[in-house]
């Protein structure tokens, strides 16, 4: 099959190394907190034979190598330690996150892709009119918007004045009842969390098919003498795709950063006000497992954009 | 003059840029004579006169504690221009030299990237948090945190220019008459980095801006007594819906500021570019 | 058969539009091949897009003239309209084939593309027609060069590619931008065989726009000469080359080196080619010219005839010969 080209493989590896030494840094995190680790861990209020108990069971009486490579392995196996707070398995709390920081994700990323990929087009069809003139200055102020701001006005206008959407929480649409209907308790959040991010993809996607119009290829597609909305299609903007579905990966992060603030804002039970409310709480286990989660989860997306970037431009090939 | 001239050339031309140009002039100037331009003292509680809404003697209100938004919005500018200018010195500071030297010497440069790659596989703000956790909060290590972060950025962007540099004929022809490398670093690579970085510059102070106001937002900022716009944002939280200008203020202030920098920032490239895409008008060959 | 009349093509500033092609005429016959020599930023290119119809509008725009195809006038056309309006075709090949094709489409994908378009002949499956046009410029191996990507391709098989999809729009007008220019002096030589041989088989007239010198002699029937803007001289290959006879084309000939001569220097014409702006009385090639005279600097400068079919606009043509 095509797909299983040497280009994919030696980048799964490359990915893999980087979770590896990725892991490295999360592990090395908890030794880099000022103080003795295991009162770190176990919190201040921890006996010494406790310390002692724990200091032993997690071998820190041998190498850091040797640690290193226990917590991986345990890590590797689903074990990321038991949070200091609530005292459960680090797994289970981010797994119970899980559901509202993807769907919020994935509703976000529908908003970005409706929004600023075709608006973008056709900024870029229409350069100069005022379409494109407008459409270019709001993005570029949608751009330079705190997603927290843009939240915290939705709740005023929507929740607060107009009471059509709930302003905070989220209810599960698998467990809870209500079911899919929940899912409009997200609707303010993702649109806060797309409005910066639409906006970039869409001066990105402008800015793009502009670059791409200028290209030679596209001279010879209007020579032939074909209808303007194909050399607008299937020339311009397939070729213009390329750097935007490139951009997706920055796009993520950004929107993995950004959810961090807007489920706070939302009081959303995800995994970003989790990572936000460990930090307060000093919960490092549950802290160092968000960390790894969340790098692998990005590592993982980037070379998911990766390959599809290689899928459609037949010219990547060598790293 | 010339000098002056040419640099105002871009911004002249576009009435958008000029406007950015002009708020960033006033926040400099909000900042730097904040003591003499404010109304009240923006620590000075007054109990009584408690979320006022805008009127003439409090012309953006009080907040919760009767503390007058307008003078804390100016003494904003000070924290935001301190943060935005750490952000960027600490970032070129750092991130050129490691660009530069990856460049210069391969096989330092290969694992020095690599180190660079590695920090990207962090989602900035976590990455930011991360650091926050070790550190501690606090203005200075706010901005060392979101510094790191656009280190990597600007590492990169060195990186390439100084590579593609590298591989230009002159170049190559200056280190085959015997030029030393450093000799070279300093005529030719950073002279061709100028342009870029500063640009680089303005946009880095612009998400440094957005980085330090989500993180003062999150209490993991500038400690809550000091008038940082992200912070009247998170203490205007409680109370949008009775008073709202509390919420308007300070985040007009963030988005005016973050979208002068990304103007002045598109204009300065669109200049810088040499690739003079609308300009076939002056008079060239066909 | 292709007529450009008057031809003036320009670029419209915050001033006055500035003039980059002027009162441009030619024909071109059917099956004939005429050779638009000049240095960059003569104008060529641009008489080439305005026949084309390609253009950056607004920008850049014919301000008079005409352009007849078959005696139809076609100047205001893209490419689409001309196949709206059924006008008949003209296409273009152009310099750079790396960048001219599209990266992400298969080779076989673009020539299909302008059958789907041109081919009216439904009773073949385009892919076999596709096959027919790569026989017809000796690309071997079809099926596999249809199924490749143009950066998979050598600069000769991606320039044969571009005419294929040329050819494939039935044209009756080929434009030819420096085709070779970028290519390997082997390779040259065989794509200008091609153009030569597809000329005569198709009957097609062929703008052959170039800057050397040796390739006119080797393909050209006919010349034109261009300079800032205009051409200042036309002629059969052959007369062109004994009797040129404005100082700018004399000029042209004697910066060639002489591989017979023991020169120390070379020949350039001093100077610069004016600049779209200046606009000067007379003749605009004064300021560089040898042979200049007081009347050369004022008023227009007519149409001299040299001989039959030979003419220059020059007021003192300076006969020259001696190079075959």
């Amino acid at each position: 099959m095509d797909f299983i080209t040497s280009y994919s493989v030696r980048r799964t590896g490359a990915a893999i190394i980087t979770m590896m030494a990725a892991s490295v840094i999360i592990f090395a995190f908890i030794h880099l907190i000022p103080g003795d680790p295991m009162y770190v861990l176990l919190g201040d209020g921890a006996t010494p034979d406790q310390v002692e108990a724990l200091r032993h069971k997690m071998g820190l009486d041998r190498s850091i190598f040797i640690q290193y490579m226990a917590w991986l392995s345990n890590a590797l196996q689903g074990d990321l330690g038991t949070s200091l707070f609530f005292q459960e398995p680090v797994l289970t709390i981010i797994v119970d996150g899980a559901e509202t920081s993807l769907l919020l994700a994935a509703i976000t990323m529908v908003w970005v892709v409706l929004i600023g990929i075709p608006i973008g087009m056709i900024a870029a069809t229409r350069q100069g009119s005022a379409i494109d003139q407008t459409a270019s200055g709001l993005a570029m102020l949608f751009a330079s918007v705190p997603t927290f701001w843009v939240g915290l006005y939705l709740i005023l206008i929507f929740a607060a004045w107009l009471g059509w959407l709930p302003s905070s929480g989220y209810p599960s649409i698998f467990y809870d009842e209500g079911g899919i209907a929940n899912l409009r308790y997200l609707l303010l959040p993702s649109l806060a969390l797309a409005a910066p991010n639409a906006a970039l993809i869409l001066r990105l996607t402008r800015a793009s098919m502009l670059d791409v119009a200028r290209q030679d290829y596209v001279r010879t597609a209007r020579a032939k003498g074909i209808h303007p909305r194909q050399v607008t299609i299937r020339h311009i903007f397939r070729n213009a795709l390329i750097a935007v579905v490139a951009a997706f990966g920055f796009t993520l992060a950004a929107l993995i950063s950004e959810a961090v603030v807007t489920e706070t804002v939302f009081s959303l039970p995800g995994v970003g006000r989790l990572i936000v409310q460990s930090i307060l709480r000093r919960d490092y286990p549950v802290i160092q497992g968000v960390m790894l989660v969340t790098v692998m989860l990005y590592l993982v997306i980037n070379l998911a954009v990766d390959l599809i970037n290689r899928m459609l431009d037949p010219r990547v090939e060598l790293d | 003059m010339e000098l002056l001239k040419s640099c105002l050339a871009p911004f002249v031309k576009r009435k958008l840029s000029m406007f950015g140009l002009m708020f960033l002039g006033l926040i400099i100037f909000f900042a730097a004579f904040a003591p003499f331009i404010v109304p009240y003292d923006p620590l000075v509680m007054d109990p009584i006169g408690r979320l006022a809404s805008p009127n003439w003697s409090h012309w953006f209100g009080t907040d919760h504690f009767g503390r007058d938004t307008f003078s804390r919005v100016v003494y904003g500018s000070r924290l935001a221009l301190l943060i935005g200018t750490g952000v960027v010195t600490f970032s070129l500071a750092t991130g050129v030299p490691i660009g530069v030297v990856s460049a210069l010497y391969p096989r330092i440069g290969l694992l020095l990237m690599r180190g660079v790659d590695l920090m990207m596989a962090f989602p900035s703000l976590l990455l930011a948090l991360g650091l926050i956790v070790i550190l501690g909060q606090g203005v200075s290590n706010a901005i060392l945190a979101i510094g790191v972060v656009y280190l990597t950025t600007t590492a990169r962007l060195t990186y390439s220019v100084a590579l593609r540099l590298k591989a230009e004929t002159y170049v190559e022809a200056g280190l085959s008459m015997g030029g030393n490398v450093w000799w070279l670093a300093t005529r030719h690579v950073v002279p061709n980095l100028v342009s870029p970085l500063l640009v680089q510059a303005s946009f880095v102070f612009a998400f440094a801006q957005l980085g330090a106001a989500s993180l003062d937002f999150l209490g993991l900022g500038a400690p809550p007594d000091v008038p940082s716009w992200g912070n009247m944002l998170a203490e205007s939280r409680r109370f949008i819906t009775r008073a709202p200008w509390l919420l308007f203020f300070p985040g007009v202030m963030i988005v005016l500021t973050a979208f002068s920098l990304n103007l002045v920032g598109d204009a300065m490239r669109d200049r810088l570019d040499p690739r003079f895409r609308d300009e076939l008008a002056n008079k060239g060959k066909p | 058969m292709l007529s450009v009349r008057d031809l003036t093509v320009s670029v419209t500033t915050r001033e006055e539009p500035l003039d980059i092609v002027r009162n441009v005429s030619f024909d071109i016959a059917k099956g004939e091949i005429l050779g638009v020599v000049g240095e960059s930023g003569c104008g060529k290119s641009m008489t080439s897009l305005a026949i084309m119809g390609l253009l950056p509008k607004p920008m850049i725009d014919v301000r008079s003239g005409q352009i007849l195809l078959n005696g139809k006038d076609v100047t205001e056309l893209t490419p689409y309209d001309r196949v709206q309006q059924k006008c008949g075709g003209i296409s273009m090949i152009f310099q750079e084939p790396m960048t001219s094709l599209n990266p992400v489409m298969r080779a076989g994908e673009q020539i299909i593309e302008a059958l789907d378009v041109h081919d009216q002949e439904a009773d073949r499956s385009p892919e076999k027609r596709a096959r027919e046009l790569l026989d017809l410029v000796h690309i071997p191996d079809a099926a596999l060069q249809l199924s490749a990507y143009p950066h998979e391709l050598s600069g000769g098989m991606r320039q044969r590619i571009m005419i294929a999809i040329a050819l494939a729009c039935n044209p009756e007008v080929l434009v030819a931008d420096e085709p070779t220019t970028a290519l390997d002096v082997t390779i040259q030589s065989q794509i200008l065989s091609l153009i030569r041989e597809l000329c005569d088989e198709l009957s097609v007239a062929v703008m052959f726009i170039t800057h050397d010198l040796g390739v006119v002699a080797q393909l050209a029937d006919r010349v034109a000469v261009m300079y800032a803007g205009s051409v200042i001289e036309t002629a059969p290959v052959e007369p062109l080359f004994k009797d040129r006879s404005h100082p700018y084309t004399n000029g042209l000939f004697n910066c060639l080196p002489d591989p017979t001569h023991q020169t120390a220097r070379l020949n350039p014409i001093i100077g610069q080619a004016p600049l779209a702006g200046e606009i000067n009385d007379g003749c605009r090639f004064a300021p560089r010219c040898d042979f200049i005279a007081d009347d050369c600097k004022k008023g227009d400068i007519d149409w001299v005839k040299i001989s039959e079919d030979h003419q220059a606009r020059c007021k003192h043509p300076q006969r020259k010969g001696g190079m075959s």
